[in-house]
């Protein structure tokens, strides 16, 4: 049985708190077991016993939160704050490199795969 | 030279006994003298000095036994003498001793038991190996009611090939695959595999559910490993032509 | 088959001397070749058989792998005899269909005890059980035997006797979940415990707490993992059921804290919180085990309110009422355990009722360290603070009854720990084991938990001691369960020293060794 949440499918056995810190891009563990708490699940409850009422207060609750397209677009604003004023911390970002004094002789994988003006994650 | 035998007797057991049986400490003799330091003195020095020359005489000549432990006024002591340790066996016991020596020394271990323990163990971890066997076999014993040695062994018995192929090299082009009987060990070893490779595919996670439920399906002539048995046989009774008989 | 045989060399063939029966017929090997007496037996009735003019290819192919197995052992020692016996007899004219072993072969990974060596590949699953060794075992369909032991009667204990739970308590005690897994109980056609010296002094406690009121009988049970306290309860229990009594058990304590059972604010002014589902199993337990002894009558009303069901939404609002002096106890939990609404208030409704009347009731909580080791539980409030357990309707409602706020007007409460759980000093300082730290943790030393914990009375259960070990001992041979040894041939005496040495008198690890030890 699969459970919908804001579009995204959660499979009926996983517990609520671990789906939700999954799937949600600024959902975490801390922020999920929060947000269960307010609504009065207990800690071993099933995304498949949510009932209707359940799953509209978690959307809710989720709505208020700055998550998913909203977190990246604070972030982007962030990165693009600082290129324009010409910060080093920009250049790097811009540069696709790490921006906090690490090496690029080698490693930096993570830097080069997500640091851009337009970051995506 | 002192003898390690004397120290206690230079002590003295009168000035230990004294503070033992004291009922204000009945603790340790370094707390003892520790509480009381002032007036046992001597009795410090005393151990002091008795560890400084033992410590003079175990660096100054090699340790032998028979010397340094040898009582005061002889050179050597006996050191199987058991005279000291005033015990003597009672008369059950010899008879229990004159029995025994009779009969060979049992195994400590049956040793189908421990060629399937060592068939399962991976990476030398063989108490954990026998928990699985064991955990396998009493499953067994739940659902048959009889002994599950002798059912695995009995299991073994049917399963194991009677014979199998080996590949010689002739020295020319070709190689042949000759027929070649197995030994028991060799029968059961083979067996064995294949009920490890039957328990592979069933579905618990659980290592010792999966061997009892291969372990019956064997005792039960449902194994998969009968078919592979002969398969081993046809394989060898293609190949009697090139049996050589030396 | 020890008849002597003799060889005779006719014509390039090799005939064994016919036994005294005369020739066995050839379809009598077959069974013999299944079920092999001997390798000397098969030997004389095969080269019997393949001396015989009707011998085909295929017969041939099905016998090789004998013949060669045990012609290699007792054939003549003389070359030339083996020579002429193989040739005549098995080669002769016939030749490999093919010489390639490699399209039979067949290589594969042996994996046997790690079944993840493949990876995070999901397996497509195999046939038979999918449970664990414990699950499987402690549900295993058993050949019932016959046991004639004794059974544990409160009237006649004997020290050192095997005995059996007796018939009219062994089914309230499977109800209100006394025996456990991971008992061996599975290993017995039934339950059994041995009659120990704690036994006995539980049965005097037993029969004090008949008469006086529960404040009288407030236990602790405690001792080593594996000593025997769950089944020093159970026989507690059982002894109690005999004599009329009433038993509300608690078998697991973790229950309540580590959130695995839903929860919500309780409807009750003393306590925040109610778990619906552990209150609905509890009582189920209760009413099945204690089905005969409820007919008391009610000395107050009480209401249930219907719920609706999915079916019809008008349904009537009718509530049901039981009335005071003209229902009893065994009509309110009838209908409570179809009751499809919340059941806590009749819960308490229940132990209100059995406080009120003369029936003696005990109340046991095993696995009690469970409230001494996560005094903080798993649940979580609003505002995400974790919950303390005594905010929660059950536990607190145990707590009541040991601080002697509630109490029955006889019987007892019995609390018993677990070796499962970690040691901490909370209950050892309550009943006077250790003395008070007061710079401890809260971890270590729960202060409010311990002040309450001061009421209980301190119950030891010890290792078995020597006859203990041998009485028991005796019953798993007479049982038969125990293999790893030649039971034939010990010396009874020196066998039991050493099984109560290496277990060092504990139950659990002396059951251990002659049933999961195969060496």
């Amino acid at each position: 049985m699969v459970v919908h949440i804001l579009g995204k499918g959660f499979k009926g056995k996983t517990l609520i708190d671990i789906g939700l810190s999954s799937k949600f891009y600024g959902v975490g563990l801390q922020t999920a077991q929060r947000l269960c708490s307010k609504l009065g699940f207990y800690p071993s409850m099933r995304m498949h016993q949510l009932n209707e009422q359940q799953v509209m207060a978690i959307t809710k609750e989720l709505s208020d939160l700055t998550i998913e397209g909203k977190l990246r677009s604070v972030v982007r604003e962030n990165i693009q704050l600082k290129r324009t004023i010409g910060s080093y911390a920009g250049l790097r970002h811009a540069m696709g490199l790490p921006v906090r004094g690490q090496r690029t002789k080698t490693n930096a994988k993570t830097a080069k795969k997500l640091n851009k003006l337009n970051r995506w994650g | 030279m002192l003898r390690v035998s004397n120290l206690s007797r230079r002590l003295g057991v009168g000035s230990l006994g004294r503070f033992v049986t004291s009922p204000l400490l009945q603790k340790t003799p370094v707390q003892i003298f520790r509480f009381n330091s002032s007036q046992n003195k001597d009795v410090y020095d005393l151990w002091i000095q008795s560890i400084q020359e033992l410590r003079k005489e175990l660096n100054d000549k090699p340790w032998i036994p028979e010397v340094s432990l040898a009582p005061p006024g002889q050179a050597r002591a006996d050191m199987r003498d058991t005279s000291h340790l005033q015990w003597q066996p009672t008369q059950e016991q010899l008879e229990q001793i004159a029995e025994l020596k009779s009969k060979p020394i049992p195994l400590k271990n049956d040793p189908l038991i421990e060629h399937c323990t060592n068939l399962i163990m991976k990476d030398g971890l063989k108490y954990k190996a026998n928990q699985y066997l064991s955990k396998a076999l009493y499953l067994v014993f739940l659902q048959k009611r009889k002994d599950p040695v002798e059912l695995l062994r009995g299991c073994l018995d049917s399963l194991g090939p009677l014979c199998s192929t080996k590949t010689m090299k002739t020295g020319f082009a070709k190689n042949v695959t000759v027929p070649v009987p197995l030994s028991t060990r060799q029968r059961n070893r083979l067996a064995f595999k294949w009920i490890l490779e039957g328990s592979d595919k069933r579905a618990s996670k659980d290592f010792s559910v999966r061997l009892a439920e291969e372990i019956i399906s064997v005792i039960d002539g449902k194994s998969s490993g009968f078919e592979k048995r002969s398969l081993m046989h046809k394989q060898a009774a293609l190949h009697r032509a090139y049996l050589k008989l030396k | 088959m020890s008849t002597e045989l003799s060889l005779v060399i006719v014509n390039r063939c090799i005939y064994f001397k016919p036994s005294p029966l005369g020739h066995p017929p050839a379809t009598c090997l077959y069974p013999i070749l299944r079920h092999p007496p001997s390798i000397f037996a098969y030997n004389y009735y095969v080269c019997h058989y393949l001396s015989l003019p009707s011998f085909t290819t295929s017969d041939q192919i099905l016998l090789f792998p004998y013949i060669i197995s045990c012609t290699t052992q007792y054939l003549p020692t003389n070359r030339s005899y083996r020579k002429v016996f193989l040739h005549s007899t098995m080669f002769r004219g016939i030749r490999a269909l093919h010489t390639s072993a490699a399209s039979l072969a067949e290589k594969k990974v042996s994996l046997s005890f790690r079944k993840e060596a493949k990876g995070f590949v999901k397996r497509s699953k195999g046939p038979g059980n999918h449970k664990n060794f414990i699950n499987v075992s402690s549900t295993t369909l058993l050949k019932k035997s016959e046991s004639h032991l004794p059974d544990l009667k409160p009237q006649n204990l004997t020290k050192n006797v095997v005995t059996n739970f007796p018939n009219d308590s062994v089914k309230a005690l499977h109800h209100l979940g006394s025996f456990r897994k991971g008992q061996f109980n599975e290993a017995f056609s039934r339950p059994v415990s041995l009659v120990r010296d704690a036994t006995i002094r539980l049965e005097k406690i037993l029969q004090k707490a008949l008469t006086t009121d529960s404040t009288n009988t407030r236990i602790a049970i405690i001792g080593e993992s594996g000593v025997g306290k769950t089944t020093t309860l159970a026989q507690f229990q059982s002894m109690a059921k005999s004599h009329k009594a009433i038993v509300f058990a608690i078998n697991n304590a973790d229950n309540f804290v580590d959130g695995s059972s839903d929860f919500g604010p309780s409807a009750l002014d003393t306590v925040e919180y109610r778990q619906p589902m552990v209150t609905r199993k509890l009582i189920k337990k209760f009413f099945k085990a204690n089905k005969d002894e409820l007919n008391i009558p009610l000395t107050e009303d009480i209401k249930f309110a219907t719920v609706k069901s999915f079916g019809e939404r008008k349904g009537k609002q009718q509530d049901l009422a039981f009335k005071a002096k003209e229902n009893t106890l065994f009509d309110v939990l009838n209908h409570a355990v179809h009751y499809r609404g919340d059941l806590s208030h009749c819960l308490h409704f229940t132990f209100s009722q059995l406080s009120a009347s003369n029936v003696p009731v005990f109340l046991t909580v095993d696995n009690f360290t469970a409230f001494t080791q996560n005094p903080i539980t798993a649940y979580r409030d609003t505002k995400n603070n974790r919950i303390y357990f005594d905010r929660f309707e059950i536990p607190s409602l145990i707590l009541r009854y040991i601080r002697g706020d509630d109490k029955f007007n006889k019987g007892g409460v019995l609390i018993s720990s677990s070796g499962k759980h970690k040691s901490n000093d909370t209950l050892s300082v309550a009943l006077g084991d250790k003395s008070y730290e007061p710079y401890a943790k809260f971890g270590d030393f729960d202060r409010k938990l311990a002040a309450t914990l001061q009421n209980l009375e301190k119950f030891e259960v010890p290792s078995l001691n020597k006859e203990e070990v041998g009485s028991l001992l005796q019953y798993y041979l007479d049982q038969g369960i125990i293999h790893n040894e030649k039971t034939d041939e010990i010396n009874f005496e020196s066998f039991r020293d050493n099984k109560f040495f290496y277990s060092s008198g504990n139950p659990r690890e002396l059951l251990k060794s002659c049933t999961l030890n195969y060496y």
